[in-house]
């Protein structure tokens, strides 16, 4: 769905100020034709090496079997499938793995397994496409066929995660720019030299957001300088990719090659044109670059903020739920879906279901994130013309709208009760009963955004406040730095719906700006000036039972803080250490960086407004700066607010001494006024 | 039979005259004692509150505040506990609400739908704004800032809410209107008031605010600045002794019936407690709740100037709106450019005492604010945000005078202006309170965490026998909510009764409510019963638990 939308917006608006251009010497597939049918690399074959697959599936209890797909590099032959699967409750139950139309394997879960292992041999049959494919059904309450039932009750999830494939064969390498970033990929190392200028780190951080846009999460992304490669994703396993950044003062070249079984694509040019052409590796016309060497490559501008979205553009071109029972359809919505923060949405549902015999009760019901906002009986017309208010305390990044026909015979033909069970009952339906069908125009049908912000400052807003610029500065020009924006673009990326146009920046222009944007590696200096919440000094929370943190002044820490700052939000890293230690402090910015983009769920997994780190800590805390005690930083920054004391006495001294002036020239002017009056009374006295 | 309209026709003109004469009695000059248009402008304004009760009140929003459910406690707990009596006063909060509520929560059911406090709550928004037409009347303005000034009071949403509530700021916000008005007439009196006619319009009233709200002591202290400000002046050349006359004709006796309320209080404190200083350091008393936030470190205003105005001012902007701030201080400031120190600008410094007395709480550290503007952010005592709104109505009203004084038309024009806007403004709000009305956001807050659903079980399978429930704890504050008499309640309040059922609950209670929660973040003193209950587990081995949520569990002797 993901990639749906991004074609569509792409098409819409990045196309506008899109330039690919291939014109190079590969013009025509003739002049390097030769070329491209020769491997560009030579591996020796291994058997039996595995590769493992960061993605993982979800399957709820007594659903439909799920069929699940992974990509294998081209090349592999997969021999087997390994996994492992984890239970969210102690419901007794069954695994069925289904392979090449078969089960291959069953596995027998007890109340109190919380996981088992799964190892599927596969056939080549079993790879379609690219993919390996098979399927996950998970069964409890003793239920054999979840078909065979309208309404039966869901015990929990099963995970599928961990996931390695193991393979014969060798990964062919990629002869073109098109296939370089195939769906296979694992892993993309961005390398840039020691010292890069500011222009290359810019490039590389929109490589590595361009990257990030072509994948979805579990794909590692690095940006490492030589001098802190030991951070860089490992390319040399299967999948693996490296690209490199040269600057050159020619125009921009891209070529693909293979050095010691990695596949690598350099891009060499100006500066300046490094960054358009790292841009570009997002855009989904790389498809058309079936070169091995390309120059001019180049991409930029960004979507756009959209108020509408149709449930096609959503990828639900015409959705449908039908049969007695229960049966739902749901629609995945993010807020960076319309490229911009989305205070509330209007939800216009458009269709038409069957006639309701009279034998028959159905109803829909619609839920928003799991919340029920609205529910209508169907039978008195066969036209859906639904709109639901989403108001701002049901909105989140990412949402989903669920609707759910449920549809119950009033009685039975022969004359016997009601419901969804019993004898001779199945979600097929009893043939004396006709077929209940409700299908919506998935065009027709739509979301309306209205733009604004939907929940407290904090991570929650981003990355949808981005608007798809990413405004960036980095505080220091260490390597480190550049690696932990890096990480932290990829991650913000992997959670927006089009891709961000990276722009580097120096910090005091992002500070002294109205932008938002992300600020890497920023010093206690430039965080007063932005005024975060937490600053770089000793802080404790207020509830020190609560909190399994409390830092004192001898305590290093890395913190990430999201917050509004004059309207804006802004997204910091930044670390402290009261000896002056900056390796440690930056050691614990790089570990906090490395615990995000390593967790299970990433971005969407953080809240609040404040992460922080210390030398203890595996993973940082999540919490409010709220739940902190002000520091004195923070306090005496309202100082300045004295001042309003100061312009309040002012104004009234002004306006009580312009008073007092003004009637003191008038008490003058009606003394002479009756010194006049009596001068003029004795002098007319004194006449004869 | 036949129909005559000619009785209809005849009506008509007769309520176009009467509306005529009313319209222009709004614009009537003051004459001695009468201020046409007073009882058409306070009926008008219990009309209003009227309304809002009726809206708001079958919501149960106005019970919002656990506070205003402690309040209604408090005053039914005089006549109907264990030990009814005027101990049962006590001391965290100052009596008169109190008292005026009694009549009303007499009725169990006007008690616990909280209609008891709207009542008292329409007496007080028609009195205050009653007052405030006197006010502006008496300062010498006319129909349209006249009605601007009540209308700035009036039709502000925050403050019809607060007037639904048994809050002690409706009472307190009355007695000070009406004590600035008694001080008003008393300052722009043709003939001469008496020191004791001072002491019934303006100590009378300060006693009342005395005894509401400490923000009525401050009130005191600004009249003993204003008496001699207004009387020194005028008194020179006519009297040997200006000052002496004004401290002994004037001062005193305006100021002997909120001294005697003071005094009262303190007797009262140390009749009843041992200690006349119970009500500020005593164990229940605000400053032994702040000591909870000292600890924690978050008392952030104490002695920083800069934050206590700036989270204060926000209150105000918030609660009073930017409109009536912005043109309220413009209006002050052009009175002072007009009057100097004259009587509308010395009435208004009157009102701005409360003002000054709130920065000065939050800066020395006597009262805790947490607004969306704090720090640490939350909702408590966000609504002391309301106690200027009389200063910036008062002064909205001298500015649109001054315009009209200025150009006549253009003065009415404006005022209509503000009229509209005032209006636009709080139905704006009502649209959406929750959100748009800080109060009232301040009450669902408080709301969302008090032990409704531990109400409403009890409520429902409530039948008979005790409950012993620790009601200083602000989210056990439900006794109300469970629609029982309070002598059914065995509480803190009871005294020795809650003591002894501590050590021997069964022969006392068959219900015990407990709120579970530590308490460590919260500025609540631990559940007495529950810590009870911890240490000693076998005095409540025959209870069996029947309700339990996330804070709160309720326990029912076994049969």
């Amino acid at each position: 769905m993901k990639r749906r939308f991004r074609l569509i917006t792409c098409s819409a608006v990045i196309l506008a100020s899109t330039v690919l251009v291939l014109p190079i010497d590969a013009a025509s597939a003739a002049v390097v034709g030769p070329r491209l049918e020769q491997p560009l690399g030579a591996h020796p074959t291994d058997a039996h090496r595995s590769y493992a697959v960061s993605s993982s599936f979800s399957q709820p209890s007594n659903s439909p079997a799920q069929l699940i797909r992974i990509p294998v590099p081209a090349g592999v032959q997969p021999t087997s499938v390994r996994g492992r699967l984890t239970f969210d409750s102690a419901a007794i139950g069954t695994v069925v793995v289904m392979a090449h139309g078969v089960d291959v394997q069953r596995i027998q879960k007890r109340a109190s397994d919380l996981s088992a292992r799964i190892t599927v041999a596969l056939t080549p049959e079993d790879v379609v496409g690219g993919y390996v494919q098979f399927s996950l059904e998970y069964l409890t309450n003793g239920v054999t066929d979840p078909q065979q039932f309208c309404l039966v009750p869901t015990s929990g999830t099963v995970q599928l995660s961990r996931i390695a494939i193991t393979f014969t064969g060798q990964e062919a390498d990629p002869t073109t720019l098109a296939r370089f970033f195939g769906p296979a990929v694992t892993a993309v190392s961005i390398e840039v030299p020691q010292g890069a200028s500011r222009s290359v780190e810019a490039a590389a951080l929109a490589a590595a957001s361009a990257v990030a846009h072509r994948y979805s999460r579990g794909v590692q992304i690095t940006v490492t300088e030589p001098s802190n490669a030991s951070r860089a994703a490992d390319v040399k396993q299967t999948g693996g990719r490296l690209v490199v950044l040269r600057p050159t003062s020619g125009p921009v070249r891209a070529s693909i090659d293979s050095v010691g079984g990695t596949h690598r694509l350099t891009l060499s040019g100006s500066p300046n044109g490094l960054v358009a052409a790292a841009t570009a590796l997002g855009s989904p016309y790389l498809t058309l670059a079936n070169v091995s060497n390309a120059s001019s490559l180049h991409a930029s501008g960004h979507a756009v903020p959209a108020s509408n979205l149709s449930f096609a553009d959503l990828g639900q071109p015409a959705p449908t739920v039908q049969g007695l029972g229960q049966s739902q359809f749901s629609v995945g919505v993010s807020q960076s879906n319309f490229n911009a923060a989305v205070k509330s949405m209007t939800v216009h549902l458009v269709g038409q279901h069957t006639a309701i015999p009279s034998s028959i009760s159905a109803s829909l019901q619609y839920f928003w994130n799991g919340q029920l906002v609205a529910s209508e009986l169907l039978g008195a017309t066969t036209l859906i013309d639904k709109k639901l208010r989403i108001p701002s305390t049901q909105m989140a990044a990412n949402n989903t709208l669920l609707v759910q026909l449920d549809a119950v015979p009033s009685k039975y033909v022969d004359g016997s009760g009601a419901g969804t069970s019993g004898r001779g009952f199945n979600c097929q339906g009893v043939a004396s009963f006709l077929p209940i069908i409700v299908s919506f125009d998935g065009k027709a049908s739509t979301f309306a955004a209205e733009t604004g912000t939907s929940s407290d400052p904090g991570f929650a807003r981003f990355p949808q406040v981005l608007g798809n610029v990413l405004t960036v500065a980095l505080g220091d020009t260490s390597a480190d730095t550049l690696s932990n924006a890096a990480g932290l673009i990829s991650e913000l990326q992997f959670a927006n719906a089009s891709q961000l146009a990276v722009e580097a920046v120096d910090p005091s222009t992002l500070i002294n700006s109205s932008a938002p944007g992300l600020l890497v590696g920023a010093t206690p200096q430039q965080m007063n000036q932005l005024g975060a919440p937490l600053r770089m000094a000793e802080f404790r929370s207020i509830n020190q039972g609560d909190r399994n943190f409390g830092v004192g002044v001898d305590r290093a820490f890395a913190a990430m803080e999201a917050f509004n700052q004059n309207g804006r939000d802004i997204l910091t890293l930044s670390s402290w250490a009261a000896n002056g230690d900056s390796a440690t402090a930056r050691t614990l910015e790089a570990n906090l960086i490395h615990s995000l983009t390593h967790s299970a769920y990433g971005w969407s997994a953080l809240y609040d407004n404040l992460e922080v780190l210390q030398p203890q800590d595996t993973a940082g805390v999540l919490v409010s700066s709220n739940d902190l005690v002000p520091q004195s930083a923070v306090v005496t920054g309202f100082n300045s607010y004295v001042y309003w004391i100061v312009a309040f006495v002012g104004l009234v001294v002004v306006m009580w001494l312009l008073q007092f002036g003004s009637r003191r020239r008038l008490r003058r002017r009606a003394i002479a006024m009756v010194d006049a009056q009596v001068a003029d009374q004795a002098g007319s006295d004194e006449a004869p | 039979m036949s129909i005559s309209l000619a009785p209809v026709q005849a009506v008509v003109p007769v309520s176009r005259s009467r509306l005529n004469e009313l319209w222009n009695s709004l614009d009537a000059p003051v004459t001695g004692r009468r201020v046409q248009g007073t009882v058409p402008v306070a009926l008008a304004a219990m009309a209003l509150m009227t309304t809002v009760a009726v809206v708001v009140v079958p919501t149960g929003a106005n019970l919002w505040y656990p506070d205003s459910l402690s309040h209604l406690t408090v005053a039914r707990r005089i006549l109907d506990s264990n030990q009814p009596g005027f101990q049962q006063l006590g001391t965290v909060w100052l009596p008169l609400p109190h008292l005026l509520l009694l009549p009303f929560v007499a009725d169990i059911k006007l008690w616990y739908t909280g209609w008891a406090a709207a009542i008292l709550g329409i007496g007080c928004l028609g009195v205050t704004s009653a007052a405030t037409y006197r006010v502006a009347a008496r300062l010498g303005f006319r129909r349209m800032p006249r009605l601007v000034a009540v209308a700035g009071i009036a039709v502000n949403a925050n403050m019809l809410y607060l007037h639904t509530t048994a809050l002690t700021e409706p009472v307190l916000m009355a007695c000070m209107a009406a004590t600035v008005a008694g001080l008003t007439h008393w300052a722009t009196a043709s003939r001469p008031l008496s020191g004791g006619e001072l002491a019934v319009y303006a100590g009378l009233p300060a006693a009342g605010a005395c005894l509401s709200r400490y923000e009525g002591w401050i009130l005191v202290i600004s009249m003993v600045v204003f008496i001699p400000m207004i009387d020194v002046p005028r008194l020179r050349g006519q009297h040997d002794h200006p000052i002496r006359f004004t401290v002994t004709r004037r001062l005193i006796p305006a100021l002997t019936p909120p001294c005697i309320a003071v005094g009262w209080w303190l007797a009262y404190n140390y009749a009843m407690f041992g200690d006349p200083l119970d009500f500020m350091i005593g164990p229940y008393s605000a400053h032994a709740q702040q000591q909870v936030v000292v600890r924690q470190g978050t008392l952030t205003t104490q002695h920083h100037l800069g934050l206590s105005l700036y989270v204060y001012n926000w209150a105000v902007l918030d609660l009073v709106g930017w409109l009536l701030v912005v043109l309220g201080f413009l209006g002050f400031l052009i009175a002072i450019n007009r009057t100097g120190l004259g009587v509308v600008t010395l009435v208004s410094g009157l009102l701005f005492g409360t003002y000054v007395f709130e920065i000065a709480s939050l800066y020395f550290g006597q009262t805790v604010m947490f607004t969306q503007h704090s720090l640490p952010t939350g909702f408590f005592n966000v609504r002391y945000g309301i106690s200027p709104l009389p200063f910036f109505s008062l002064g909205t009203a001298a500015l649109v005078h001054f315009i009209q004084r200025w150009r006549g038309r253009l003065g009415s024009l404006a005022g209509f202006a503000v009229l509209v806007a005032v209006i636009a403004q709080a139905v704006w709000v009502a649209e959406s309170p929750v959100s748009r009305s800080p109060v009232v956001q301040e009450g669902a807050h408080l709301n969302a965490g008090r032990a409704n659903a531990a109400a409403a079980y009890l409520r429902v399978h409530y039948d008979g026998g005790g409950i012993l429930i620790d009601e200083s704890v602000a989210s056990n504050g439900i006794i109300p909510l469970v629609h029982q008499p309070v002598k059914q309640f065995v509480m803190r309040a009871s005294g020795k009764p809650f003591v002894e059922t501590l050590a021997h609950p069964t022969l006392y209670a068959r219900w015990i409510v407990v709120s579970t929660s530590t308490g460590a973040n919260s500025l609540d003193t631990p559940d007495a019963v529950f810590k009870d209950m911890e240490l000693n587990p076998q005095l409540f081995a025959a209870y069996s638990r029947v309700y339990v949520d996330p804070g709160h569990s309720i326990y029912e002797l076994n049969p």
